[in-house]
């Protein structure tokens, strides 16, 4: 951006105004130019596909044939819909579960963690590993297996006496072993946490063991409070995530959401009707309406946010 | 290829290879001397080279057969040479109708016959093959009437059938004669079914039980509900046939043999998706009977160690429950952007004897008589099998095989599979489940 004082340095201009704005469109273009890749990409890739599926949500597109308007039917049909009420409901219960429990573990770990000690390094990358492959089919067929009839976690169970089951394909427990799986890719808020911890002044700590404060104590009156906003950020960012959490439960139930659309997450709803029922413009509604939801809770959290975040130099202003 | 090695490629395989590429070879070097007969490649010289994408769901034995045939019609028309796509069935047709609307469908595809054939012989994605019959470019001279009928929509042809094929029930035979039971009688009902479903669990001591439990399966259903009432599932406008009482009847008598212990158990069951059929009971040994249609019984039998055996499906009824349909088919799309060529690759594929051979019965048992006359002499015992078993459920009382497509279809299927789950693991009462079905079927279906 130009600033009023590029014109004042040309004094002797017949016309500053003029040659200012031809100054300005010139660095202006360059820098449209030099953010041509990334806006192209954000127009093409992002803004254009989204408005597509805007207007593909007032239509009945099946893929094959032209898209006819239809108006706000898809949306009103999502109301009635019983499967997108399941759906809602089992994505509500998976994230409500696995956002706070996987907070509260790479929390823990972080604090475990975070003790500088010799050879400490590897075994934050060893904490960290779950993470990494997280996200791919590859562990959610691991997982399939493991909490399967015939998994080692039942060979485990079997060690201490109890009776196994296929876990993955009980109503009951399958939607367990999928937050099982969110929880344990702890890594990325783990991280997070781990840095955090280590911006927290030691003095602090010293000031509070001089007045006799134990570690439960310092925890919850100096660690807690001054990590608020990570734990903020990583509570925002958790949300967002486990609402569109799509593979593990594609690739666990086998692509159906079974058994009796315990794990039908609402990714995986949307996929179904989309490319295996061509409901585009459902589909396109479902994935708009998922975005308000995701975008309403997003707002609620920030809204909320001033009750429970402490921002410390915010304290030191007042 | 030899039928007898499904799996590999057999030593006569590359025999045939050879004799055919030498006889190519001497045939390409008497044209160029200028020699003037015709042979019966000259037909070579009028397909355009392209490259062609073929895609196929199935087992491995099926790709290496269908490799093999594809590189025989790239040796017998220079310059066309094929990209293939092969999978299993499950998200085979998720990835077909992306493909579709991306504009980048395959040229030659592997079709199934209900729902997607009239599916997307409707909408106008398969190429309609009519016009090439007549001309003669596509040769279906081993086709009956009834075989061009099956591959049609309205009268239209959109897809040659490449087998034949009827709901069976399959039979772990090694278990069988490990327990010294006999093979069920063709003639056998759904209550010779349960009692023999009872005997195995307690004849094998627990080690495994009767059957898998398809009770949440719909074509499973669909077939015992053709011997119950003789009616097809749905009406011509789309609307369901059967009742609650139908429904609770069917639910009912598997909740009697899963109280019984001769079905796996629920949640054994759900592990398993219908189309991965790695993960079937029936396959990990934990059961010594399942439904399938008759050809899994060579595509079960390369999964798992035992020998497999065929029997008709029960029968709930006076009515004849048994149909014959396309296992599965072969189409062009109508986009595609070497038509000529890939209608000429096809008519290779379903008529060319070579090939023919090259293909065995990796898809089942063939459709084409003239397939069948070359395939018979060289027939391994299973696929002997295989043959016996179509020829006597055809020569026996047949039912029209459903091929009803109607929109939500598929959310009927997949709302029975749910209700079938819900009753198995207990969450909802039979008759209260049958009626939600029906409910929310009708709802689905005037979506």
């Amino acid at each position: 951006m130009t600033t009023p004082s590029a014109a004042g340095a040309h004094p002797a201009a017949p016309c500053p105004s003029a040659q200012a704005r031809r100054w300005r469109q010139r660095h202006s273009a360059s820098a449209f130019l030099m953010l041509s890749p990334w806006l192209i990409g954000l127009v093409v890739l992002t803004i254009g596909p989204m408005a597509m599926s805007l207007w593909l949500s007032f239509t009945n597109f099946d893929l094959l044939t032209a898209p006819d308007f239809v108006g706000a039917r898809n949306y009103a049909y999502l109301l009635r819909d019983p499967r997108y009420a399941q759906s809602l409901w089992v994505t509500f219960i998976y994230v409500a579960v696995s956002v706070p429990l996987k907070l509260v573990v790479a929390l823990a770990l972080a604090l475990l963690l975070a003790k500088a000690s010799f050879g400490i390094g590897p075994y934050r990358a060893i904490f960290y590993l779950p993470s990494l492959l997280g996200g791919s089919v590859a562990t959610a067929i691991v997982w399939r297996i493991v909490f399967g009839a015939d998994g080692i976690f039942n060979v485990a169970l079997g060690w201490f006496g109890i009776e196994g089951r296929s876990w993955i394909s009980t109503p009951d427990t399958a939607l367990s072993t999928l937050i099982a799986l969110s929880v344990w890719q702890f890594g990325a808020p783990m991280v997070i946490f781990l840095a955090a911890l280590k911006q927290i002044p030691a003095d602090l700590y010293e000031a509070a063991a001089i007045d006799g404060a134990g570690p439960a104590r310092m925890f919850f009156s100096i660690t807690l409070p001054l990590l608020t906003p990570i734990v903020f950020f990583n509570l925002v960012l958790q949300v967002i995530n486990a609402f569109q959490t799509f593979t593990p439960s594609y690739v666990i139930s086998g692509g159906t959401g079974g058994p009796s659309d315990t794990t039908l997450l609402y990714s995986l709803y949307l996929y179904l009707e989309a490319f295996t029922k061509l409901r585009m413009g459902y589909a396109s509604a479902m994935a708009w309406v998922l975005l308000a939801i995701i975008g309403v809770i997003t707002a609620a959290l920030f809204a909320t946010s001033g009750r429970w975040v402490f921002y410390a130099d915010k304290g030191d202003r007042t | 290829m030899s039928p007898s090695t499904p799996s590999r490629p057999g030593p006569s395989r590359g025999r045939t290879r050879r004799a055919v590429l030498a006889r190519l070879l001497a045939t390409t070097a008497a044209l160029t001397l200028g020699a003037q007969f015709t042979t019966s490649f000259t037909a070579a010289q009028e397909v355009a080279p392209a490259d062609l994408r073929m895609a196929w769901w199935g087992g491995e034995p099926r790709a290496v057969a269908t490799r093999a045939a594809l590189d025989l019609i790239s040796a017998k028309y220079p310059g066309v040479t094929f990209t293939t796509e092969w999978s299993g069935f499950a998200g085979y047709f998720d990835k077909f109708a992306t493909q579709v609307a991306g504009g980048n469908a395959p040229d030659i595809i592997q079709m199934n016959f209900a729902p997607e054939l009239a599916d997307y012989g409707s909408r106008g994605v398969l190429l309609d093959l009519g016009p090439y019959v007549a001309s003669g470019k596509l040769d279906v001279s081993g086709f009956n009437e009834a075989a061009l009928a099956s591959g049609s929509v309205d009268g239209v042809l959109y897809a040659l059938p490449l087998s034949g094929t009827t709901p069976a029930t399959i039979i772990n035979q090694t278990k069988f004669g490990a327990l010294g039971l006999a093979e069920p009688p063709a003639d056998w009902t759904w209550e010779d079914f349960a009692a023999l479903a009872a005997e195995i669990p307690k004849a094998a001591n627990g080690a495994y039980v009767g059957a898998d439990d398809a009770s949440a399966r719909q074509e499973v259903y669909e077939v015992w509900y053709l011997g119950r009432t003789g009616t097809q599932l749905y009406n011509d406008a789309g609307e369901r046939t059967d009742t609650v009482d139908d429904l609770a009847a069917w639910f009912q008598m598997w909740a009697d043999m899963r109280a019984a212990g001769s079905i796996v158990q629920p949640d054994v069951q759900a592990a398993h998706t219908p189309g991965d059929n790695a993960t079937m009971p029936f396959v990990l040994g934990r059961s010594a009977m399942t439904f399938q249609w008759s050809q899994g019984q060579t595509t079960l039998a390369s999964l798992q160690p035992d020998d497999l055996g065929l029997a008709l499906q029960p029968s709930a009824g006076e009515h004849p429950h048994q149909y014959v349909r396309p296992g599965n088919l072969i189409s062009v799309t109508a986009r595609s952007r070497n038509v000529d060529t890939a209608v000429a690759a096809v008519s290779a594929f379903v008529s060319d004897p070579e090939v023919l051979k090259v293909l065995g019965m990796t898809r089942g048992v063939p459709s084409s008589s003239q397939a069948r006359a070359l395939l018979e002499p060289t027939l391994t015992p299973i696929d002997q099998e295989q043959v016996a078993f179509i020829d006597k459920v055809s020569s026996g009382a047949l039912t029209a095989a459903p091929s009803a497509s109607f929109r939500g279809m598929l959310d009927v299927d997949q709302l029975f599979t749910r209700t079938g789950q819900d009753i198995a693991f207990g969450r909802v009462s039979i008759a209260e489940g049958a009626q939600r079905f029906l409910d929310q079927a009708a709802d689905l279906l005037a979506r």
